[in-house]
């Protein structure tokens, strides 16, 4: 009778035997993914996730103090231009010397034109001023921007500066482009920091403790 | 003509349900547990592909994995053609018909995997050619298509072509089935590089889009499938009185060990050119062999698969081992699992991540899929299983035109019939 | 290696094939057939006892129903009167599902300023709200990747940022969709032509036709495409009731969807949902064919690079960035 060699089959039972254990540690790493019942009360998304207004709303530009709304010529009614002595002080090389009263919780950060009076016109409050002295509507801040703004004003002619809504075929219907302060704060243009909508919801065989791959 | 044929099926149909205790414990069993995969696959149809581990991120998971190994378990069946039929071996004639056999229920399997993955199985009409759309010859699973169901048809056709002649007591022409073996060794390679190309073609996943996956799976397949047949046959010819050469037993142990040397050596290839010079786009090797980011799921998987097909080499291939079947035996089934392991978790889900925008989100099967799986491998030991009981005993002689049942069963009152004879009353 | 006998047939079966085949039916083989069957059924049965759950209603017209490339347009309003009754039954909605020509002379293309995007995901919900993707399990077909400064490698991205405000400190922001790619791996891989590229240049879906087999999502380069695991759930209040077949209706479960440019909007000549939402402008959208639509002016005149391009993909979105 021919001696059985049990050495193969001890091996072959170990093996199986770390098959098993692997699946087992990894099957019961991950909790048990069950098909999610389907919820008939699924929350909408909230309105406002869809809204298409701009960050700063309507194109005038109005001047809000302690909710009241004023226009530039109810307290300059009589202001003079500036001598150039009384503006000489307001413009200290290496201090900015902030308007005082009304506008002293304006935030100003235009860059290096923190001259007020490089784009409003001081004898006629409520309009802007050009490069040659000539006035600038009110109502059209876009002439003012692109007096230093060329290249963003180039680039929003052609409609890729700011977004166009409506239709992009502009035969077919009303083609909306943006101004300029309908997104930047004039004082403040830097476009502000907005709060994100959420991230998206994990993949269903992902528990929230382990989460995916985070960076 | 016809009804010869008709009561042909009509007697393998009685015998499929006839046999010892042993073939009726096995049988059962095995329905047991298909019958537990259809049930895991009815609550997949209810509550859809939810129900398994798979997502966005890792689309592809377990069942075509088990469709990727498998593939390459049929196209290995067909490995015995080639020395039996063009090196007229004799030795291996005997077991040609059951390796076959096995491609035909190693296909069956794989229709079965990719259905149970599909997202509406219901439209499988859509891939016909005329009434549906068929995206022949762009889409590479189009080709997928083509290849396994001519493979399919192929191998019924030379089998029941095959064991039809020999129930008939006839000598099978040459013309009916010659050809067809010799496409059918083409065929075999052109369906795994096909299931091949299936990845191979996709430039958005790095761990794919390169020239080697289609030798590694000739490879793991011609490494697999033998290995399986090896053991298989042991099993037949333990369990019935069907005589299988020790040296056909012999010449598949060789095809095993130089193809198991030839997959650990494209292993490695593949290993030097993620590692040697680290991109971007050696990112999912990186995760499967070391892990990446924390992620490491299938960091022991990997080396658990490439430790036990060194173990499976090394056993095949140093003599003292080599020489008894129980060690080859051993090794064809470690070569059989490290390859399922490697094909499977170590080839499609590593493609997945990191995804093409860098996520890692690990996969892994559920209970639902799991035992959609075990159903299906069941469902296929249960076909093939079928099919060698009934081939057995036509390629012994004992079924045939002339015989019946008590024929095999010696020392039961009952004289043979003559079949073209009427009814007896 | 002894070949043994043992699996003989029974030598308690007392009945030849022959007598079993050719002898009048008798009590204990009926029996034994009966018992069989019965036990075969209950099995089956008792596999397939789940789908008394099954709430998929797949009519005849549905199940039949033809290539969107092959349908006459009889058909076609036949098969958007179905749908339209199938989502109102669905989702408690009344919509109306239109099939949406492509405009004549007209390719489509899209800019991307990540100078400018700073990853509010505004755009991803706007696209939620005008597709009707799923919200339970959740579909978004935009994926906003959050960069360290100096490195375009999307392996280090963060998918899943919340912080109070964005954008965060040396950070950038890539949004990333459906490239409507010229030369699409997707379209390649799909077995059946669900999936096709339309003379427009969008590459579209015909949800009716897809088997759901999802070889096109690991086709996709970008990771763009999304599947239906399950059934979309939605809200009632939440759907957009104009609804496009190949673009925004309610899909259903077991197909892949993805971005379509907003295809019932941009053939009517309106702007995407993504764009008109974009509270910054870095969205651009426009026809290539014309040459002074704004998407020509950022490809005349800006800095563009196109990601991933060395897949050969030839997308028509483009990422550019100011000067």
């Amino acid at each position: 009778m021919r001696r059985r060699s049990y050495y193969p089959y001890i091996i072959l039972a170990m093996v199986c035997g770390c098959m098993l254990l692997l699946y087992a540690a990894a099957g019961t790493a991950d909790e048990e993914v069950v098909a999610r019942p389907s919820s008939p009360t699924v929350i909408p998304l909230p309105q406002d996730w869809l809204d298409t207004t701009p960050i700063r709303g309507t194109p005038k530009l109005i001047f809000y103090l302690n909710q009241f709304m004023y226009q530039c010529k109810v307290c300059h009614v009589d202001l003079k231009a500036p001598t150039y002595e009384c503006e000489k002080n307001l413009n200290v090389p290496g201090t900015f010397h902030m308007p005082f009263g009304a506008h002293k919780d304006m935030a100003f950060n235009h860059g290096l034109n923190m001259r007020c009076f490089n784009c409003h016109n001081c004898s006629n409050l409520g309009t802007y001023i050009n490069f040659d002295g000539s006035e600038i509507p009110g109502d059209k801040p876009v002439l003012l921007c692109r007096k230093c703004h060329g290249v963003l004003y180039r680039d929003w002619q052609a409609g890729i500066h700011g977004r166009t809504n409506g239709y992009w075929d502009a035969s077919r219907g009303p083609q909306i482009k943006l101004e300029c302060n309908q997104c930047h704060n004039p004082h403040q243009p830097h476009f502000p920091p907005l709060v994100p909508r959420p991230s998206p919801d994990l993949p269903r065989t992902v528990s929230p403790e382990k989460g995916s791959r985070h960076e | 003509m016809v009804r010869d044929y008709a009561t042909f099926l009509w007697r393998l149909y009685r015998y499929s349900f006839l046999g010892s205790m042993k073939y009726y414990v096995w049988m059962s069993v095995l329905t047991i547990l298909s019958l537990v995969g259809l049930y895991a696959y009815a609550e997949q149809a209810v509550s859809g592909l939810a129900i398994t581990g798979m997502t966005d991120q890792v689309s592809w998971g377990v069942y075509i994995a088990n469709f990727t190994f498998i593939v390459g378990l049929a196209a290995a069946a067909v490995m015995l053609v080639i020395p039996a039929y063009i090196y007229n071996n004799k030795h291996l004639h005997d077991v040609v018909i059951l390796g076959e056999l096995l491609a035909i229920a190693a296909i069956v399997m794989c229709l079965l995997f990719v259905n149970v993955d599909l997202g509406r199985p219901d439209r499988f009409w859509h891939l016909s050619p005329v009434i549906g759309v068929f995206n022949f010859p762009v889409s590479m699973l189009s080709w997928d298509v083509v290849v396994l169901i001519g493979y399919l048809v192929l191998n019924i056709h030379i089998c029941g072509y095959l064991l039809y002649m020999r129930y008939l007591k006839r000598k099978p022409s040459p013309l009916f089935y010659m050809p067809f073996v010799f496409i059918a060794i083409f065929w075999a390679i052109s369906i795994h590089t096909v299931t091949a190309f299936l990845y191979v073609g996709l430039v958005g996943r790095p761990f794919w889009n390169a020239a080697i996956v289609a030798p590694r799976f000739i490879g793991s397949a011609f490494t697999a499938g033998p290995g399986l047949m090896i053991v298989a046959f042991q099993i037949i010819r333990r369990y019935s009185n069907y005589k299988i050469d020790d040296e056909a037993l012999h010449i598949l142990r060789q095809i095993v060990t130089i193809s198991l040397f030839v997959n650990l050596f494209l292993l490695g290839c593949e290993a030097f050119k993620e590692f040697y010079a680290e991109s971007v786009h050696s990112r999912s090797a990186r995760y499967l062999f070391f892990g990446l980011d924390g992620y490491t799921q299938l960091r022991p998987w990997i080396w658990f698969a490439i430790t036990i097909e060194i173990i499976a080499g090394v056993l095949l291939i140093v003599p003292a081992f080599a020489k008894k079947m129980s060690y080859v035996n051993v090794a064809c089934v470690l070569a059989f699992i490290g390859i399922w392991i490697e094909k499977g978790m170590g080839m499609i889900v590593p493609g997945f991540l990191p995804t093409p925008l860098g996520e890692i989100v690990e996969y892994f099967p559920t209970v639902p899929e799991t035992l959609v799986c075990i159903g299906v491998w069941s469902f296929g030991l249960l076909m093939y299983s079928w099919m060698i009981h009934l081939a057995i005993p036509i390629l012994n002689g004992e079924l045939s035109i002339r015989s019946s049942l008590s024929e095999i069963k010696p020392g039961l009152p009952e004289a043979p019939v003559d079949w073209k004879q009427p009814r007896p009353a | 290696m002894s070949n043994s006998k043992k699996d003989l047939p029974s030598q308690s079966e007392s009945r030849s094939l022959n007598e079993i085949t050719y002898s009048p039916l008798t009590r204990r083989s009926f029996l034994k057939f009966g018992a069989a069957a019965a036990t075969a059924y209950t099995g089956v049965s008792l596999a397939l006892s789940p789908l008394k759950k099954f709430q998929e209603h797949i009519s005849l017209d549905e199940f039949l129903q033809q290539h969107y490339e092959r349908l006459t347009p009889e058909k076609m309003q036949k098969i958007l009167a179905r749908i339209e009754k199938e989502i109102a039954r669905d989702y408690g909605v009344t919509p109306r599902v239109s099939d949406v020509k492509p405009m004549p002379g007209v390719e489509y293309a899209y800019a991307l300023n990540i100078g400018k995007c700073i990853g509010c995901r505004r755009c991803v919900y706007a696209c939620m709200k005008e597709n009707n993707t799923s919200r339970d399990p959740q579909i978004q077909y935009i994926r906003v990747l959050q960069l360290p400064k100096g490195s375009q490698d999307v392996d280090k991205a963060e998918n899943y940022y919340q912080p109070a405000t964005v954008p965060e400190k040396d950070r950038y922001y890539m949004p990333v969709q459906c490239h409507q790619c010229k030369n699409a791996p997707c379209t390649k891989a799909c077995p059946i032509r669900a999936t096709w590229k339309e003379p427009d240049g969008i590459v579209v879906v015909d949800y009716n036709w897809c088997i759901g087999c999802r070889y096109c999502m690991a086709a996709c380069p970008y990771w763009a495409r999304r599947f239906n695991f399950s059934k979309p759930m939605l809200s009632k209040e939440d759907i957009n009731t104009q609804m496009a077949y190949l673009g925004n209706r309610i899909r259903p479960r077991g197909v892949v969807e993805k971005c379509t440019f907003c295809l019932r909007r941009v053939r009517q000549g309106i702007q995407p949902a993504c764009v008109e939402v974009c509270p910054t402008g870095s969205r651009v959208f426009g026809n290539l064919r014309d040459p002074n639509s704004p998407i020509n002016y950022i490809l005349n005149n800006k800095r563009v690079y196109i990601f991933k391009e060395e897949a050969g993909t030839i997308p028509r979105f483009y990422y550019c960035f100011d000067v």
